[in-house]
């Protein structure tokens, strides 16, 4: 009988490999048995590449980028309106924004390879990754740690802005553009399945909008106040323009299949729609509320010109940000005309 | 254009048939592109990138207990992926016969050995 390898070596290496694969890769491995040292040394040369693979088919650069800004923009502004500038620039505080921020990069890309796709998990995971350094940390270097509020803070930001990024975009980036005839319904079914999670997340951005402006509308500064009362404003907005351009309705499984394919390009057509004029619903009126969340301080301090200097930091990453999303639109928007064209 | 690493998968997928899966393409890779060495990981990372051009497509077979009871993913050449291997083939036909009529047979005879 052939040998094959004992049951713990199996899970530890079962362990490193990306679900997607496990089942094939742990098999091929399982073939190539000779010894446990063998085994060892052909699993550590083969799952490397194997992560690597992963990562490159479950992450977008473009994507990736834009939603590092998002998080490292999400910590700034917790951090500018919780602790202001002593903490950025007399603390060290960009650089101590950044460790959580990279951490959850990290995490962002390996939750695509080995969890789930689900923007709302995903964003979750990568989002909590970034507490794992601070952890760390404290330990070690405490002196580098986030304070904790302007941490929860900044993680509940980032997750809402990485939730939206993944909402609009991840189903977009990946896998092939091609549908064949025969996968319609499948892919009609994935729609519907999909549609009331999408919703959900971007209903929870709308959460942390009404949060920011809640929590802004309870203080004793004026500025704040009316920044809060905005905000709140903006909220509604959102929440109004997210509820009226919710999908078109159940789809009927059991349609003729001309009809599905109808109904599957209506759909596609909805998204576009919704994608063009992105700006005008979702992420004009977000990163309008964000500006208004850190800028009331320099408009309370407009006789300190300094302020406005030590926010300008801020304002760059955040027209940069918004520069890309724009261009990552524009691709969006142009590979999905591309998947209703192949429809005809 | 395919590269050459891809042209060797292509190819042992072509050969094996309904036996085309990572240990057997490996092994039949390594066995073309000797005494260049081959590992797994590099195979799998080739029929991922080349599932996603849609050169190739894969499936899950049943489980089988020499496996430890687990499933061979198996590939099989999607049209696209048969025209890149002939557009290939034929490039390399057109090399050959370009080199072996401009240095002759003596030439020839020696890539042979």
């Amino acid at each position: 009988m052939k040998p094959t390898p004992p049951a713990s070596i199996e899970a530890l290496v079962a362990f490193f490999i990306p679900p997607a694969c496990r089942e094939h890769v742990l098999g091929d491995l399982c073939e190539r048995y000779q010894n446990p040292r063998q085994y060892l040394a052909d699993a550590a040369r083969t799952i490397p590449l194997v992560v690597v693979s992963r990562i490159r088919r479950t992450s977008n650069a473009q994507m990736l980028l834009m939603e590092a800004f998002a998080v490292y923009i999400s910590f700034l502004a917790a951090a500018w309106w919780l602790a202001g500038t002593p903490f950025l620039y007399g603390q060290s505080g960009f650089l101590r924004l950044a460790i959580p921020s990279v951490a959850s990069m990290v995490g962002l890309v390996m939750a695509g390879a080995y969890v789930d796709l689900r923007p709302m998990v995903r964003a979750a995971c990568g989002v909590g990754f970034g507490f794992l350094p601070e952890i760390v940390l404290w330990i070690v270097r405490p002196d580098l740690t986030v304070p904790s509020w302007i941490m929860m803070t900044g993680a509940a930001l980032s997750f809402t802005m990485v939730c939206a990024v993944a909402v609009f975009f991840l189903e977009i980036f990946a896998g092939r553009s091609a549908v064949p005839a025969g996968d319609i319904p499948g892919k009609v079914r994935e729609l519907q399945s999909g549609i009331r999670r999408k919703n959900l997340e971007l209903g929870a951005s709308v959460l942390i909008l009404v949060f920011l402006g809640w929590s802004s509308l309870i203080t004793h500064e004026l500025s704040r106040r009316v920044a809060g009362g905005l905000i709140l404003a903006d909220a509604l907005y959102v929440g109004y323009q997210v509820y009226k351009r919710r999908a078109l309705g159940a789809i009927p499984l059991d349609a003729a299949p001309g009809l599905l394919v109808e109904l599957y390009r209506a759909e596609l057509q909805r998204r576009l729609v919704a994608l063009r004029e992105i700006w005008w619903w979702y992420i004009g009126p977000f990163v309008g509320a964000l500006l208004m969340y850190v800028l009331w301080v320099p408009f309370a301090y407009i006789d300190k010109p300094q302020v406005w200097v030590n926010i300008l930091p801020f304002l760059t990453l955040s027209w940069l940000w918004g520069f890309g999303m724009g261009k990552m639109t524009e691709r969006a928007a142009r590979k999905l005309q591309e998947k209703i064209d192949e429809l005809n | 254009m395919i590269g050459q690493f891809e042209q060797l998968v292509l190819t042992a997928i072509m050969t094996l048939r309904e036996d085309a899966y990572g240990v057997t393409i490996q092994a039949k890779v390594a066995e073309l592109a000797r005494p260049r060495e081959v590992s797994l990981g590099a195979v799998y990372v080739t029929l991922d990138r080349m599932e996603e051009k849609g050169l190739v497509a894969s499936w899950l077979t049943d489980p089988t207990p020499e496996r430890g009871g687990r499933a061979k993913r198996c590939y099989r050449l999607e049209a696209v992926g048969e025209r890149a291997l002939q557009d290939s083939v034929v490039t390399a036909k057109r090399i050959w016969d370009e080199l072996s009529e401009a240095l002759g047979q003596r030439w020839v005879k020696e890539i042979g050995r």
